[in-house]
């Protein structure tokens, strides 16, 4: 743990350095929070008129548990609500992609990579370290931006709260969140050792986002809502994709591989 | 320290050593010597446990470098053929992750000591991104001292540096030499090896040739003693080659250059010869052939 631990530290102090990982992790959340609460306030404000016509009850049938409890005038307030928190789980996925690129094509491009692998490091502490220092700020400015996201929503659409607080949500956010940014940080690895230019590394890894901005059209689309039964598929399927993928970057973040095959 | 039995490493159908067979004792300095691709590197990483041979095998610090590799990576440090520093970060962070990696206990005084030996101090909270060539040799010499191995490994350490950088550069390779360091240079400069080196390794794929500098020479061109005359000529020539050893001469205006095999027993006896015939001896000379001239002739003519 304790190599783990100074290659993490060593990964912040590198990585966190360089301009365009910093602005990224950083506004980005905050760029999703603005978004999150102006849809959502603007929406309730709409939702106001839609309440009181004709189609409240096809609304009330189309959002299902959602809207358990809740005036028809705060049902597409809701809706939009939960829709925004679908956006800020592309947080996890998009931001270790930039971390890790930086991290590991960064390491190819200055040579750093061979010092490092001729200490008593073992290859599996180098990548634990590598992808914990990815996925910890991304799944941190994630968790962040989602709490200043219920703190805005509690101030400025209070009856919403239930919505965004529900088991489903707690879950995808605390536990599919997490999962996802572990499969990207894998994925960029993969990737990372192909290339040798961290944009391109980082907009290759970025096809990973793509089945969250399926499911964001899905939901935006009405063909589904997503809920308990749909996150706890995702997890599962994240879990085991983790898993493939982990396997993947150790076998190719191996020594011989790194010092005779990355180019 | 080092004891390789026939180390071999195969890339697919390129074989890039060859049944390698050498051995360097502790406080040794060998000079690795070889043209571009010659698969020096391939050695020194076999060496350092970050390869694995695909056959034969290596001991380095007592250890095996493939089932120990990980205690010859505790043991060994390897100056790199790019210095691949952490650019955004201090020369003394850069020192200090090392330290910490290695499990160096005093971490601050260790990197102080050798940013103060290496004459890098005053830079110490600079990004090392802002430092010369030369500054980054000497920090990535630093890296490798970081936690005191026994054996070092120094690939091309002067390579790209302007002549002041590599002058002190090789001064600091000289004193942790006399510091009684194991040493294994890769280095195409072969002044450089003949200066720092006990003994320089000819090596291209395979191993050509292994010797002290002086013994290089005697067995690639014999020694020779050039012996210069007023007024030489073919009589003189054939006055030496009549002696009972029998010496090879060779006459090129008034120089006589003659290779016998015991040249401390033979050449009073040759310069004796010549005075007795009345010869006027002007200079002699023992020709020190340069190593350059010794590696060319024996990468060109391996057999």
């Amino acid at each position: 743990m304790k190599m783990v631990w100074i290659i993490v530290r060593k990964e912040w102090e590198e990585v966190l350095r360089s301009a365009i990982v910093l602005f990224t992790m950083l506004f980005t959340p905050l760029i999703f929070v603005v978004t999150g609460v102006g849809s959502v306030v603007a929406t309730q404000a709409a939702g106001a008129e839609v309440g009181n016509s004709k189609d409240a009850d096809e609304i009330l049938k189309l959002t299902g548990d959602l809207c358990t409890g809740l005036a028809p005038s705060d049902c597409i307030g809701a809706y939009m609500a939960t829709l925004m928190l679908l956006l800020f789980m592309m947080l996890p996925v998009l931001l270790p992609t930039v971390f890790a690129s930086y991290s590991v094509v960064g390491e190819k491009t200055s040579r750093t990579l061979e010092p490092l692998l001729a200490t008593p490091i073992t290859t599996a502490e180098l990548l634990v370290g590598k992808i914990v220092a990815a996925v910890v700020p991304a799944v941190g400015a994630t968790w962040l931006g989602v709490g200043v996201y219920y703190a805005a929503i509690a101030i400025f659409a209070p009856t919403l709260l239930g919505a965004i607080l529900a088991p489903a949500w707690l879950a995808a956010v605390f536990v599919l969140g997490p999962l996802l940014a572990v499969a990207s940080v894998d994925f960029a690895v993969v990737i990372s050792s192909k290339v040798t230019d961290p944009r391109t590394a980082q907009q290759l890894s970025g096809v990973v986002v793509l089945p969250l901005v399926l499911a964001l059209v899905g939901q935006s689309l009405g063909l589904f809502l997503v809920n308990g039964t749909l996150v706890g598929i995702a997890c599962l399927a994240c879990l085991l994709l983790d898993v493939a993928l982990t396997w993947m970057a150790v076998e190719l973040f191996d020594r011989e591989q790194i010092l005779t095959r990355w180019k | 320290m080092i004891e390789t039995r026939r180390l071999s490493r195969r890339f697919g159908g390129l074989l890039a050593v060859d049944r390698l067979d050498i051995e360097v004792k502790r406080g040794e300095c060998l000079g690795f010597l070889g043209p571009n691709g010659a698969g020096k590197t391939t050695t020194v990483r076999m060496l350092c446990g970050l390869l694995a041979p695909s056959s034969g095998g290596a001991v380095v610090a007592g250890f095996d470098v493939v089932a120990d590799a990980q205690e010859v990576r505790r043991r060994v440090g390897l100056l790199t053929e790019t210095p691949g520093m952490y650019d955004r970060l201090s020369a003394r962070r850069n020192l200090s992750l090392f330290a910490a990696l290695h499990g160096v206990s005093d971490i601050d005084a260790r990197v102080q000591k050798y940013l103060e030996m290496l004459d890098l101090w005053d830079r110490r909270d600079d990004p090392v991104g802002s430092f010369s060539k030369g500054m980054r040799q000497k920090l990535a010499i630093g890296r490798a001292l970081i936690h005191e191995p026994p054996i070092l490994f120094l690939d091309e350490p002067t390579s790209g540096l302007d002549p002041e950088a590599a002058r002190r550069i090789r001064t600091l390779i000289g004193e942790l030499k006399a510091a009684g360091r194991t040493l294994f240079v890769c280095t195409h400069n072969l002044t450089e090896a003949e200066q720092l080196c006990d003994r320089v390794a000819l090596f291209r794929s395979r191993l050509l040739a292994v010797d002290t500098p002086p013994g290089l020479r005697e067995r690639t061109y014999g020694r020779e003693v050039e012996i210069r005359l007023q007024g030489a000529t073919d009589a003189h020539v054939a006055l030496l080659q009549a002696l009972p050893f029998a010496p090879e001469v060779a006459r090129s205006g008034d120089r006589l250059v003659v290779r016998t095999r015991d040249p401390d027993t033979n050449n009073p006896i040759l310069i004796q010869t010549l005075v007795s015939a009345g010869a006027r001896v002007q200079y002699v000379t023992e020709i020190q052939q340069s190593l350059e001239r010794i590696y060319l002739e024996i990468l060109g003519n391996p057999s």
